[in-house]
């Protein structure tokens, strides 16, 4: 006959008893959970600082930083202004037939050359941008009429 | 109608109603604290099975309940929450064997060398079954304590312990053939009252 299976059971030991906790270690619980919140609250306080700090950090630099004026100076503008058209204009199909205008553009550039080599402000430079920004614009506009004529 | 008395549970597999829960996930101390009233005698009742020490064990129940106080917002309800509750502790109970390297070698021949070499004579406290089960090795004990106690199953164990399921039964019918040796030379008098029926 097989011998019956073990089991804590069938060794028929008396009960294993149940026990209870303490009665202070609720309070102590509780008191590490909100120590343990106030180490979290403390921490994401102190990185919500530190990122104020960064933005103010920030904020306060980009005026000093040599970009940053580019936005407030007509100059560097109107210069960003006329490479933006100096490209759009060489990726126009018939900016090649433009030559009366590549004239014009001609001597805007040369002008601005002679400015520069005479160390001119950047009062004398400004409207001789601004001119070859309109005659670039020009030449756009042609060059266009003349990719849509030929596309009729 | 139904005519039988309501089933009257308890330890982990109390129940717990979905108010308390909702609230314990806000973060409600209220509901934490009668999530601890219902729950924190079957966790420190288990704590102080595995591990013999009170110390120890109020350390398992404290580290569970400041998990469970973060963790419950990922609780969905899948399983009961007592289970759920179960498994953190015996997580908590292992961790704690392995911190103190209680945490036996997997060949259970090793495992039970030394309590074989303890097992000769029934120390003053061999009527106390708490005494018993404190001289099987930790994880013997481990295994026995959830298996027989607790409820776990065999293929359950292979998974927390990450062996066969051939291991655990090993392991549990090493620990209960020791326990027999050192009941059998007194074992009229260790029958003291009978076992309780598990639900």
């Amino acid at each position: 006959m097989a011998e019956p299976e073990l089991s804590l059971k069938s060794l028929r030991l008396a009960a294993l008893p149940e026990f209870d906790p303490p009665p202070q270690l609720w309070a102590r619980i509780e008191a590490a959970h909100r120590r343990r919140r106030q180490r979290r609250r403390l921490v994401q306080w102190g990185a919500g600082m530190a990122a104020v700090l960064a933005l103010a950090a920030i904020v306060t630099w980009l005026p000093s930083t040599p970009t940053a004026p580019a936005a407030a100076n007509p100059l560097a503008q109107l210069q960003r202004q006329s490479h933006e058209l100096e490209q759009r204009y060489a990726g126009l199909e018939a900016a090649a037939a433009a030559l009366d205008g590549e004239t014009e553009l001609s001597a805007a550039e040369l002008a601005l050359q002679r400015a520069y080599d005479r160390g001119a402000s950047a009062e004398e430079l400004l409207p001789l941008w601004q001119q070859r920004n309109e005659v670039l614009s020009g030449l756009i506009a042609v060059a266009a009429d003349g990719a849509q004529l030929t596309r009729i | 109608m139904d005519m039988n008395p309501p089933e009257i549970r308890t330890g982990f597999a109390q129940p717990v109603d979905e108010v308390t829960l909702a609230r314990a996930r806000r973060g409600d101390v209220a509901a934490h604290a009668t999530l601890y009233r219902t729950y924190a005698r079957p966790c420190y009742t288990l704590a102080m099975r595995v591990l013999g020490s009170s110390a120890a064990a109020e350390d398992i129940v404290q580290d569970v309940f400041l998990k469970l106080m973060d963790a419950i917002r990922q609780y969905r309800g899948d399983a009961p929450f007592g289970a759920w509750l179960k498994r953190m502790t015996v997580n908590a109970a292992i961790d704690q064997l392995r911190s103190q390297r209680h945490i036996d070698p997997d060949d259970p021949e090793p495992l039970f060398a030394n309590a074989a070499e303890t097992g000769g004579a029934l120390a003053a406290d061999a009527y106390d079954v708490m005494g018993l089960l404190q001289r099987l090795p930790p994880r013997a004990r481990l295994i026995l304590v959830l298996h027989e106690l607790e409820g776990y199953t065999h293929k359950e164990l292979a998974e927390l312990f990450g062996q066969t399921e051939s291991y655990s039964k090993s392991i549990l019918s090493r620990s209960l053939r020791r326990l027999q040796e050192w009941l059998r030379p007194n074992s009229a008098d260790v029958e003291i009252s009978p076992w309780p029926s598990r639900s």
